[in-house]
């Protein structure tokens, strides 16, 4: 497997981006397309990961089109984190169907309220009616992987604006190449049930991207950890089988970045570029239900 | 394209309703999902991804769905992306999972579509929403004058009269009355959709799709793995495209008219091109067109390709679209009768894919081969469109 | 020509989106039997496993489940958390939550834990370890609704 990032631009996350989230978006784009060396006729699609309720909007990326550089083009949005997006991105340059295609992912919190948009995330028949904190579901499922009662104190998480965009091409020469993506991988755990190990979708979401890279976990120089705020490095270098010194975060660990989590760990490694093999792994949900891999290497 | 054909083995559906009142969310996913294994003779275990379509999320009033819907799809240890592009959802679904599976990622998918119109007694409320917050949401713009703005253009330069759309919605509610899974099923005549209760002129009630509650799942695997089981349906072209959001930037240009939904075109002649078509209107034997409005699918006629530039009529006054004509459209009865939104055009899929295995039961075409599938996102804005045969390439 | 205003503005929205939420006829006869101060599971009649709340399908044997079981009223934790850390529509802290394995039953269920001493300065109170029995306590007037039964300690907590 081999996809190649001829260029990139991330709008690095801010509290507030005074811009509308369209102009944001269009920024990213625009910006990767002109570090690719590239024109929006070259690109065939967008591959695009955004939430309606961090959109504030229904079907948000319906008025997003234009600045997505979806018009006229294949639009294929996930409603999960980045990485997704990138790895359907993958598939599409991977089964010969397009020779360079845009991936994008932004959040916009500045414009809504976290908290109100988190408990919807419970189910309603059980769960939400109780009114219990959402980090609750995480802590329960701690507390039965711990065997022992856990505590969950306030921990502030702040809200930011982000934007990231990068062209994902087949491998062509004479086209600029700032990173491969030799690797995918993805897996889902319970959602809410305490029982099953919390990292168990890292460690195979992680294990499915190392062997379709064709690499193992002795094989990473560095490990990028998106979302995933209330773990520590200690488990998850654990999960994916590396020694913890190896975990690398934002310095800024509480933070939130929604979707946008993935794409940015791994455009956060090209700049200035890690060496060797970067595992980026990308873990979401109120009870930490999902995770997303891939493995960069840096030519 | 270079890697394995994808190819479908089964697909499961529910009875749509306007509020399936016995079962919760989860329940009513494990329905279709439990259909769409058995009819693909397929065990949970042979299945290595989910990709689970929804569409806006303020319907079933769960942020992320699918996490809640995870045991009825088997999804614990399994890779699944949830996909979301408004109506085309259900057509983005099986995309999505053709490509994983043409690039060697992943060999069988379970595609899951889910929609749950009914928990929220609004759907205006939700729909506003969908509009520009900036610009357009003051002005109440909804579906309903969009498509009636539509209407208003074919009716003053393509010939379109009411009597034609009347035709349309008395077929399809013939056709759904031999589907036992249709929404609508009872018998109207041209009387009772002239006679209908007006909503945004030229657009009456029956006219239009209802609201349903349902769930629908195909799975999906290589070509090769298909040949070994009892049936399947071959994918041979796949297109996909998107049109700007801003009505006023699409209304009229030399090259196209609102009232031929241009991207529909678009995503139609990427799918031809992939599949080898060159005459649609000779080559298809038979289409599931997303069209949730009567005039709409006139309109498809069109931008498909299986009538000239603003002559779809000529379809409906030759009866060629009937199910006793020689390109029946929508012989399940299509969105007019059922449309649980972001499933909706994985039914469409799922039926196209019934045909050319020639199991579409009561509502089977004869013969059919070859057949279209497409689905429909925003305000005629996102278009998928997906060509299926009875063959492997 | 000259560029916008610099000054960008904000506008306010709100979704304010009411619902019904359809849950289904094994979680109405769950709260329909909360009423009556029961606790209601399901067993498959496949693999045996009784799971509380019910539901109309078995997720391990992935067959639709018929048989609707009453399971006891008292259990076991598999897990708890204390809250201390505040939010908007909760109750105020500190507060427990735990998942209780209701007796006969296979898997657990998610509610309040009262009548504990919170205060954990001098350490976890012996009500709140993990496989300490509960029993389950109702409402007078029940609403139909999951806050209509609560878990107690079984033996008088400090």
């Amino acid at each position: 497997m081999q996809a190649v990032i001829a260029g990139y631009h991330v709008l690095p996350p801010e509290p507030d981006i005074p811009m509308a989230l369209d102009e944001m978006i269009y920024t990213a784009t625009s910006g990767a397309l002109r570090d690719a060396g590239l024109g929006i006729a070259d690109v065939s699609g967008s591959f695009m990961a955004a939430s309606d309720l961090y959109d504030g909007r229904a079907i948000s990326t319906m008025t997003l089109t234009g600045s997505t550089g979806s018009f006229r083009r294949n639009e294929m949005r996930v409603c999960t984190d980045s990485l997704a997006a990138l790895m359907l991105a993958v598939a599409d340059i991977e089964s010969g169907v397009s020779d360079a295609v845009i991936v994008c992912t932004w959040s916009k919190l500045s414009d809504a309220d976290r908290d109100a948009i988190l408990p919807l995330g419970l189910e309603p028949v059980y769960s939400r009616g109780l009114g219990f904190h959402p980090g609750v579901a995480l802590a329960l499922r701690t507390s039965a992987e711990q065997a022992a009662p856990t505590r969950l104190a306030p921990t502030a998480v702040r809200s930011v604006d982000v934007a990231t965009a990068l062209i994902l091409t087949r491998l062509t020469p004479g086209r600029r190449r700032r990173a491969d993506v030799v690797g995918i991988g993805a897996s889902t755990g319970p959602y809410l049930r305490p029982g099953a190990p919390v990292l168990a979708p890292v460690a195979k979401a992680a294990a499915a991207a190392l062997t379709s890279a064709g690499r193992k976990a002795g094989d990473v120089s560095r490990v990028r950890v998106a979302g995933m705020q209330h773990l520590d490095d200690a488990p998850i270098a654990d999960a994916v089988g590396v020694p913890v010194d190896l975990i690398a975060r934002r310095p800024e660990r509480y933070v939130d970045l929604g979707y946008a989590a993935g794409l940015h760990a791994l455009l956060s490694g090209l700049e200035p570029p890690d060496s060797g093999i970067t595992l980026v792994i990308a873990g979401g949900g109120l009870s930490m239900e999902t995770a997303y891999a891939a493995v960069v290497e840096t030519p | 394209m270079s890697g394995p054909q994808a190819a479908v083995l089964g697909f499961g559906q529910t009875r749509y309703k306007t509020s399936r009142l016995d079962v919760g969310t989860p329940e009513l996913v494990f329905e279709a999902v439990s259909r769409a294994l058995a009819d693909a003779d397929t065990e949970l275990s042979e299945i290595d991804a989910v990709v689970f379509a929804s569409a806006p999320e303020v319907f079933e009033g769960v942020y992320e769905p699918e996490r809640w819907c995870l045991d009825a799809f088997g999804g614990v240890g399994k890779p699944v992306i949830r996909v979301h592009t408004g109506g085309a959802t259900g057509g983005s679904g099986p995309l999505a999972a053709a490509r994983l599976i043409s690039a060697g990622v992943y060999e069988t998918v379970l595609v899951v579509g889910l929609q749950r119109t009914s928990e929220t007694a609004d759907a205006q409320a939700v729909f506003t929403t969908i509009f520009d917050p900036i610009y357009e949401q003051d002005v109440q713009l909804n579906v309903i004058t969009g498509i009636a703005l539509v209407a208003s253009r074919q009716m003053k330069y393509f010939g379109l009269t009411e009597d034609h759309m009347a035709w349309i919605s008395v077929k399809n509610f013939t056709n759904a009355l031999r589907n036992p899974y249709a929404h609508l099923q009872k018998t109207i005549t041209e009387k009772d959709v002239k006679e209908s209760r007006s909503l945004a002129h030229p657009l009456r009630l029956l006219h239009t799709c209802p609201r349903s509650d349902g769930s629908a799942a195909v799975v999906m695997t290589t070509a090769a793995k298909a040949k070994t089981k009892a049936h399947a349906a071959y994918v041979k072209g796949l297109g996909c495209a998107a049109d700007v959001y801003r009505i006023g930037d699409r209304l009229h240009d030399d090259e196209s008219d609102f009232a031929i939904p241009r991207a529909q075109a678009w995503a139609a002649t990427e799918a031809y091109r992939e599949a080898g078509i060159t005459n649609p209107r000779r080559e298809l034997d038979v289409v599931e067109v997303y069209a949730p409005f009567a005039n709409l699918e006139i309109a498809y006629y069109e931008s498909l390709q299986l009538a000239p530039h603003g002559r779809g009529i000529e379809l409906v006054e030759t009866g060629a679209t009937a199910m006793d004509g020689d390109i029946p459209v929508v012989p399940s009865g299509g969105c007019m009768t059922a449309n649980p939104i972001g499933a909706t055009g994985l039914v469409r899929f799922g039926e196209a894919a019934l045909q050319v295995m020639g199991r579409a039961g009561d509502h089977q075409v004869d013969g059919a081969r070859l057949a279209l599938a497409t689905a429909c996102g925003g305000i005629d804005q996102f278009y998928t469109a997906a060509v299926l045969a009875a063959e492997p390439d | 020509m000259t560029h916008p205003t610099t000054v960008p503005a904000r506008l306010p929205g709100e979704w304010r989106i009411p619902y019904q939420y359809t849950i289904g006829t094994f979680a109405s006869a769950f709260f329909d039997a909360l009423r009556e101060q029961r606790i209601l599971g399901c067993r498959c009649g496949q693999c045996g496993r009784v799971a509380v709340p019910p539901k109309s399908f078995c997720e391990f044997c992935f067959i639709p489940v018929e048989e609707l079981v009453e399971v006891g009223k008292e259990g076991v934790i598999e897990a708890v958390t204390v809250v201390t850390a505040p939010f908007a529509g909760s109750p105020p802290v500190p507060y427990a939550v735990a998942y209780v394995r209701p007796d006969g039953a296979t898997s657990a269920i998610c509610n309040y834990l009262q009548g504990v001493d919170l205060d954990l300065e001098d350490g976890l109170n012996e009500a709140l370890r993990i496989e300490a029995r509960v029993k389950m306590v109702f409402r007078d007037d029940p609403e139909g609704r999951v806050t209509d039964f609560w878990f107690e300690p079984l033996s008088p907590a400090q």
